[in-house]
């Protein structure tokens, strides 16, 4: 009777999977959300969604709030020329963009550009709301910088990437704060 | 003077708070008077340490599809004895990532991930004034390499980390060299070492007192790993350092006590100076 039952179930187990796999590969089929990844040809990547594909209306709107973070950027550095409580409204206004770019970030699909754009998060996040208008003017020249030349939506190198991280160094943020728990078990 | 930089201030100085960054700055930076030295063993224990773990939660956000499978898949191994260190690690990490979605979450994880991969060891060469490469450890002078796999899907490959891979690994060769300041340690802890004492102390006693028998090659005991701390004495003493700099010093202070350094200790806590304990009088 065990034997019997073990059997059915051996016999169920089998025609499951045989039914998800025929189900996965049939032409067109589109793989289960959380269902096992199968790869090669004829599969629909499940990785980009349709509210994300490049389009030329999203490069355009990305192309646009690198402009505002570049005008933020460069106002930052001027008010902290001239009256770094100023800085204020520029940083608040350079940060939004930056969310904005973020969440056009599929449009680049250049992973060292969408990882510079986090680093420069990053900064902004650990310098908090006024942190900004503690920066020196040289600091300030050097986040000018960072918008200008290392958020251009040109691709990115490596070497762009580690510019990236000596910047932030020089904002007098830990380049790689985020990772405090990877320090404290290693120390 | 010639500072050897430990690990551990590497890390404290760009991973932990501004606070311990400007300390560690103040301390080694340019008006300090001092040089900071540290070499390839430092190096390799940076890249098996942080970069390994790094490496395997990136690894794990494509194996488990995104970033909450990952997140329960890390809860699930910290019931587990051996895994449950690297899972406590990642899980710290994740902690700290927000987004709107699990895609969100995922990107923001994956490009913190690579940022610190591909960046942490230039870093770490552009940060040290002079990079010692007398132990000749081949594991480090291997930088993690990307590559990207059929589909898109991105790996790094981290390179070898076990000593004597590769045929160019040279740490025996060095052991062999720096046999004086081996001798000096060997015959400190035997002399100093209680037997309830530190297990990583016992574990270089073991492996000096087995290698001065000569019943097996250096490389076997996988050294870079096991007695990482003797290694990186050795280098400060082949780089010339009459200064240990670190935050592990139960470790290093017999090992500084024997090679006749001084130690400077860097607290866990920012708003703590650091103590320094001078060289003993018989090694001045």
């Amino acid at each position: 009777m065990a034997e019997s039952a073990t059997t059915t179930t051996l016999i169920v187990a089998t025609s499951v999977r045989s039914a998800s796999y025929a189900d996965a590969t049939a032409p067109g089929a589109i793989p289960a959300r959380n269902g096992p990844a199968i790869r090669g040809r004829g599969t629909v990547s499940t990785k980009m969604r349709s509210a994300d594909l490049p389009t030329p209306e999203r490069g355009a709107e990305l192309r646009s709030q690198w402009v505002k973070a570049k005008r933020a950027g460069t106002a930052i550095a001027e008010a902290l020329e001239r009256d770094p409580p100023t800085s204020y409204g520029p940083a608040c206004d350079l940060s939004a963009a930056l969310d904005a770019m973020w969440k056009l970030r599929k449009q680049r699909g250049d992973e060292n550009w969408v990882s510079i754009l986090d680093c420069l998060q990053l900064a902004l996040r650990e310098l908090g709301g006024d942190g900004v208008s503690f920066l020196s003017p040289q600091q300030g020249r050097k986040l000018e910088v960072f918008v200008h030349t290392l958020l251009s939506l040109s691709e990115k190198s490596d070497r762009d990437l580690l510019e990236a991280v000596r910047l932030v160094d020089e904002l007098g943020v830990p380049p790689f704060v985020d990772f405090k728990t990877f320090a404290e078990a290693a120390d | 003077m010639r500072t050897f930089i430990d690990t551990s201030v590497f890390i404290a100085r760009h991973a932990h708070s501004p606070t311990q960054a400007q300390k560690v700055e103040s301390a080694t930076g340019a008006g300090s008077g001092r040089t900071k030295v540290s070499g390839l063993v430092v190096r390799q224990e940076l890249k098996r340490r942080m970069l390994g773990d790094a490496e395997y939660l990136f690894r794990l956000l494509d194996e488990k599809n995104g970033f909450e499978e990952a997140l329960h898949h890390l809860n699930r191994l910290r019931q587990l004895p051996y895994q449950a260190n690297r899972a406590g690690i990642c899980l710290g990490l994740m902690a700290s990532i927000t987004g709107v979605d699990d895609q969100d979450k995922t990107d923001r994880l994956k490009a913190k991930l690579r940022r610190f991969i591909l960046t942490c060891l230039a870093k770490f060469d552009g940060w040290v004034d002079h990079l010692e490469r007398g132990s000749g450890c081949h594991c480090a002078t291997l930088d993690p390499v990307e590559r990207k796999k059929r589909g898109g899907r991105v790996v790094f490959e981290m390179g070898d980390d076990k000593c004597g891979t590769g045929g160019t690994c040279h740490v025996g060769q060095f052991l062999t060299r720096m046999s004086d300041s081996s001798t000096a340690i060997q015959s400190h802890l035997a002399a100093t070492l209680e037997p309830n004492g530190r297990k990583e102390l016992h574990d270089i006693l073991a492996f000096l007192n087995d290698t001065t028998s000569a019943e097996f090659t250096a490389t076997d005991r996988n050294p870079c790993l096991t007695v990482g701390d003797l290694l990186i004495a050795l280098e400060s003493v082949a780089a010339n350092c009459a200064e240990m700099y670190t935050m592990n010093h139960r470790d290093s202070l017999p090992l500084c006590a024997a090679l006749g350094q001084q130690l400077r200790i860097l607290s866990h806590k920012p708003e703590v100076e650091d103590v320094v304990v001078p060289p003993p009088a018989s090694a001045v």
